[in-house]
């Protein structure tokens, strides 16, 4: 594979599908669920907490250039810092694929197809981003960004057509549970912005990476208005108590959506564009898999790695037994996992490289003079 | 009869049964011998050894229209025999005549001329000084005696084959090692006429012919710039047809120039008949059924897609040209969008951008709905389908592919038919298969209507080869929306929208300007409005971007 | 490339084993009966009595509407007796020839009797059916829901199902009540500043002796949570005409 040049729109994009993704599954639940009604005050504050942190990640990674955060762990830590970094990242990516494939798996057999198997759809889904990783990982990003503009029109227009169902009532009482609550258990919910771990990665693979702050800054301003969007009309669609227990609450409010006396139930539509969000999330996260691990491991040729990837998403997809399950290791696991690697591991260890860098730069600049 | 006849027949084989087998191997008296010998000749002093060589290698005692006519040469009382060779229905028999047998064959002043030239005259201690000008009777005859306006030397017997065979005439003389090239040629051909194809009410009705000098001097009567480039190459070995490639030396990338005639010099084939063919041989990518260059007819679009950058490439005996690069966008574009008003434009382009989208996909998008999402579909509309289809007998699938099966080989016979059945053919094809066939209850008449939708979309694409590749297509997605549903066809826009991302068509991506998502302006699928279209496309890389000043209507200002 | 294919070959292998799994238990657009309304009962042997009424799409043209012939054979009504109302669907689709799809469900009727016992357990069950409509109205019904369906027949318009559609656009234009869906009844169930309410319909069948109209009902009988309690409007029965037709003019609150 060549080496990937990426716009400043297209990364933009990809930065952006990964939240999309994760709201139009089951994101809003867990989130409404640990705030209450306090949601949308949540949602702004965290995001305003993501845009706080991502300038400080773009101070850590100011003096060492083109370069990502892997190249960070192996200038502090050697090559087996770089090693088990990579290999806690693959874990995670592998992780939250299999999960959410299995999520959309199962959502899409119960509601539109009773009858098949569910390793059929998982199968499809799989070959699918395999065969469009083979045509080459820069059309990946190019179809992400022709697609990402229906994909986030159509949620702008459920969230529209759903005005005259809502009810600014649920919205009281305002902080929920409490100012603790919302506020410092409430920064949890942070693992919203879990696409923050691609802009961690993406640096040398820009082609202009002047633009890195700019992409950053952008990505997650609309991943803010859009979860901001998405939660608010949530919240004010359902009342909180009995969204806790659903699944796909984004689904659910399609449902009820109706234009006239003509169209009604256009659920379907809906569903078709959420297959192209994430058939086009689940090629990005083999494509920059296998692009970390040709990074890390030195990878000459990637298809075979990519076989071999795919078919342990595979596996671990089919490793829950029912949706209970499934449903706490999305909730639980996948919050605090996300949270533990993206915001707790990677900020240690670029603090440590920052400081290093500094003390080594120090150093020489003492010994030159 | 006789008997003794009658029993003979019936003992033997009757002689009239002719029988010819065509043999699988070369037989030994076919070979290519003779013409090997003959390549890679020079032209001899002596005429009657170039004679016997013209004779063999242009098979002149087989040909009945390749002559050659033997005839005496006077230069200042002097005689040389010469003769010239041409073949007969392509040369201007008048030209011929006057311009060139005429002053060699007749006594006139010029030819019997004694004197010599006088280049320069000195006088000095008063004695003039003369310096006389050699006699050379090739000079002379090629500056003096040929009043003809192209005639080339020419040494070689293999440029000379090439040149008779597209219709020049050759004139060999005694002890010069050289034949005189005359560019005299006449023949029949078309006259420029209305494109038969691409029909546009208000622009120009020239369309381009088979003659190749014919369309390279329409061009450049309606593009009047120096900088118009028009280059020549031959394609093919045992059909030398001659390719030209236009394009504007200050505009169109020189890159982009090079690589073109690159790959249209390296094509190893024995002979390339059609453009539709050699569209394909110089494609980037060979396993996908989309085409990457625009095909046309018309006058007036190649010249709008030359001084926008691009390179047309005009070839010989074919009334088409092709235009590279192109863009997917390019396809959906009509040469009528510039002539109008720029908001009927854009709308019209939308409405194509919608057909292209229904034919694609409406029959699939049919058949996913009514198996997998019925509730999709309004309360009444339901109620009128399930009441249609109930005595249809087969399914949704096999009522499909039966009635587009049908109309592909309505569209395929309508193609042949003579012109006084054209218009039965199609009453025919439409009312009696439709109408009859539901009456039949064979198929349910929202069927019909899904398939004539989709088939008169498909002809509201402008281009012929891009309409080909969504008809087949459509199949695809009819098979995936059965299989699979919504899910189905989902998966096949996907990919399909990856592997047009991935193509290229001469180094510019195909879904440019949408492919790497920029915002320069100039680029999109919308027009702007005449005054605001300033820059060319910058994916066409073009040497000279800037197309219309800031205020291009100073008019207004004051 | 030769990987590429390989890949595709793999796609369309999964792509037809989940038709060829899905064959035959996808009941395309002609294998399915399709329910326009469904109405509950009190019942003495099950736990309720369920009525669905299943439309039949008329084959050919329907020019006109004037004989009232064709809108006989428009729809029809099955009753069972179950005990919830997926084992009464079961129960039918046991002995339908077509598979009932519930997804046009555009009324949901309650009798008064039944709903004075709790009908939470029902919307919730309705609720996370994916075939059922959200915006399915619901009726509580004074008379038996069964009779408030067999006598549902539309002066005007076509298809029982086009008239449960448009009824709700007269009651925008009249106001005496309001197009209330499961979907709010289920929302005001769970919210803490709401109550659950629905429609209040009857059949009229006043004749012109009918002494009962035109009088201000004042019941109320308070119960709780989702029992029913009765608190009524201005009610005039309409007298003249002898035709029986739906006549929703009232709320009924839980």
């Amino acid at each position: 594979m060549n080496n990937l040049k990426l716009n400043y729109l297209e990364s933009a994009f990809l930065v952006v599908i990964v939240t999309i993704t994760h709201l139009i599954l089951n994101m809003p639940n867990t989130l409404i669920e640990t705030t209450g009604s306090a949601s949308i005050i949540n949602t702004i504050y965290v995001t305003v907490l993501a845009l706080l942190l991502f300038s400080i990640i773009k101070k850590l990674l100011d003096p060492f250039e083109n370069n990502n955060i892997i190249y960070v762990a192996e200038f502090l830590g050697g090559k087996i810092l770089k090693i088990i970094i990579t290999v806690l990242y693959l874990a995670h990516f592998i992780f939250i694929s299999a999960i959410l494939l299995r999520n959309f798996a199962e959502f899409l057999k119960i509601i539109y197809f009773p009858q098949a198997s569910l390793w059929t759809i998982l199968s499809a889904f799989l070959l699918v981003s395999l065969i469009v990783n083979r045509l080459g990982g820069k059309n990946i990003v190019k179809a992400n960004a022709i697609l990402m503009i229906p994909i986030l029109l159509t949620i702008v227009i459920t969230a529209i057509s759903l005005i005259g169902k809502l009810e600014f009532n649920r919205v009281f009482p305002i902080l929920g549970y409490g100012f603790k609550e919302t506020f410092f258990n409430g920064a949890t919910n942070i693992y919203a912005f879990s696409g923050i771990l691609y802009l961690l990665l993406i640096k040398p693979y820009l082609k202009n990476s002047k633009n890195f702050s700019k992409i950053g800054y952008l990505s997650i301003i609309i991943s803010g208005i859009y979860l901001v969007l998405i939660v608010s009309a949530l919240l004010m669609m359902f009342p909180y108590i009995q969204l806790g227990n659903d699944t796909l609450s984004v689904y659910l409010s399609t449902r009820i959506i109706e234009y006239g006396k003509f169209m009604q139930r256009t659920d379907a539509i809906y569903m078709f564009v959420w297959i192209f969000d994430f058939l086009s999330y689940l090629s990005i996260i083999v494509l920059f898999i296998t692009q970390i691990s040709k990074q890390s491991f030195n990878l000459k040729k990637t298809p075979l790695y990519s076989y071999i990837v795919a078919f342990i998403i595979f596996i671990v997809a089919m490793l829950p037994n029912n949706t209970t399950e499934l449903e706490f290791f999305e909730t639980t696991i996948y919050k605090y996992s996300s949270i533990g690697i993206v915001f707790v591991v990677s900020f240690i260890v670029l603090v440590l490289g920052y400081l290093k860098k500094k003390k080594e730069g120090n150093k020489i600049r003492y010994e030159v003079t | 009869m006789n008997i003794k006849d009658f029993f003979y027949k019936l003992n033997n084989e009757s002689k009239d049964s002719h029988e010819f087998i065509l043999p699988n191997k070369e037989s030994s008296s076919d070979k290519l011998q003779p013409e090997k010998m003959l390549k890679n000749r020079f032209v001899y002093n002596n005429l009657d050894v170039n004679l016997e060589y013209v004779n063999s290698r242009f098979n002149s005692f087989l040909n009945s229209d390749v002559k050659i006519r033997e005839f005496l040469i006077h230069v200042k009382s002097r005689q040389y025999k010469a003769f010239i060779l041409y073949i007969d229905g392509m040369i201007d028999k008048n030209s011929i005549n006057d311009f060139v047998l005429n002053p060699l064959m007749l006594r006139t002043r010029s030819n019997t001329y004694e004197g010599s030239q006088i280049i320069s005259e000195a006088i000095a201690n008063n004695i003039m000084v003369r310096k006389r000008k050699k006699f050379n009777i090739v000079d002379y005859i090629l500056d003096s005696l040929l009043p003809h306006n192209d005639v080339e030397r020419v040494k070689s017997f293999d440029k000379i084959a090439d040149d008779v065979a597209s219709g020049n005439c050759i004139l060999f003389i005694d002890t010069v090692n050289f034949a005189f090239d005359i560019d005299a040629k006449k023949f029949d051909k078309r006259s420029i006429a209305e494109p038969k194809n691409e029909h546009v009410i208000m622009g120009s009705q020239e369309a381009f012919v088979e003659n190749l000098r014919t369309n390279t001097s329409i061009i450049r009567r309606n593009l009047h710039n120096e900088n118009l480039v028009v280059e020549s190459l031959t394609i093919g070995e045992d059909n030398k047809n001659e390719c030209a490639i236009c394009y504007l030396k200050n505009v169109a990338n020189s890159d982009l120039v090079s690589e073109v005639k690159y790959r249209l010099n390296n094509l190893e084939i024995d002979y390339l008949t059609s453009i539709g063919e050699l569209q394909q041989l110089i494609k980037d990518d060979i396993d996908t059924t989309i085409p990457e260059s625009i095909s046309t007819e018309r006058v007036d679009k190649a010249i709008n897609h030359i001084l926008q950058g691009r390179i047309v490439v005009i070839y010989n005996s074919v009334p088409y040209v092709i235009v590279v690069p192109a863009t997917f966008l390019d396809f959906l574009s009509s040469p009528e969008d510039i002539n109008i008003h720029h908001f009927f434009a854009n709308l019209l382009k939308i409405i194509r951008g919608f057909s292209f989208l229904i034919t694609l996909l409406l029959p699939g998008l049919y058949i996913a709905i009514t198996t997998y999402h019925c509730e999709l579909i309004p309360t009444g509309l339901l109620f009128s389908i399930i009441a249609s289809r109930s005595n249809v007998p087969f399914m949704v699938i096999v009522e499909i592919i039966l009635m587009e099966i049908s109309f592909e080989i309505i569209r395929e016979a309508g193609v042949r038919v003579p012109s006084p059945l054209g218009s039965t053919v199609g009453i025919v094809g439409a009312l009696i298969l439709g109408q009859a066939a539901v009456q039949a209850d064979i198929v349910s008449p929202i069927l019909i209507i899904n398939i004539a939708i989709t088939a008169i979309t498909s002809f509201a694409i402008p281009d012929y080869i891009f309409s080909f590749h969504l008809r087949i297509n459509r199949f695809l997605f009819v098979l995936l929306g059965f299989l699979a549903g919504f899910f189905g066809i989902g998966i096949g826009i996907f990919v399909y929208l990856v592997k047009m991302c991935s193509l290229k068509s001469f180094g510019v991506s195909f879904l440019a300007p949408y492919a790497p998502l920029t915002r320069d302006k100039g680029n999109g699928y919308l027009l702007d409005s005449p005054w605001k279209r300033e820059k060319r496309a910058s994916y066409l890389a073009t040497k000279k971007s800037q197309v219309q000043k800031e205020t291009s209507m100073k008019w207004r200002k004051k | 490339m030769r990987s590429h294919k390989i890949l595709i070959i793999c796609l369309v292998i999964v792509i037809l084993s989940f038709s060829f799994s899905n064959y035959r238990a996808v009941s395309t657009i002609d294998e399915s009966a399709y329910v326009i309304a469904i109405g509950f009962d009190t019942s003495q042997h099950g736990k309720i009595k369920l009525s669905l009424q299943i439309a039949i799409p008329s084959a050919g043209s329907s020019s006109s509407s004037s004989s009232n012939d064709s809108q006989s054979a428009s729809s029809v009504i099955n009753t069972v007796e179950c005990n919830t109302l997926f084992s009464g669907i079961n129960l039918v689709n046991s002995y339908l020839s077509k598979k009932l799809n519930l997804s046009y469900c555009k009324v949901a009727v309650f009798s008064e009797d039944f709903a004075s016992n709790g009908i939470g357990e029902y919307i919730s069950t309705m609720i996370n059916d994916v075939e059922i409509r959200p915006t399915c109205h619901i009726i509580i019904s004074r008379c038996k829901a069964k009779y408030y369906l067999e006598n549902s027949k539309p002066m005007l318009a076509d298809i029982s199902s086009k008239y449960y559609e448009i009824e709700d656009s007269s009651e925008k234009n009249t106001g005496f009540t309001k197009a209330l869906t499961i979907l709010d009844f289920y929302n005001s169930y769970y919210d803490s500043f709401a109550q659950p309410y629905a429609i209040l319909g009857s059949i009229n069948e006043a004749n012109a002796d009918d002494t009962e109209g035109s009088q201000f009902f004042n019941e109320s009988s308070i119960h709780s949570n989702d029992k029913l309690d009765n608190i009524s409007f201005v009610d005039s029965k309409s007298s003249g005409s002898s035709e029986k037709s739906i006549e929703n003019l009232r709320f009924s609150c839980f």
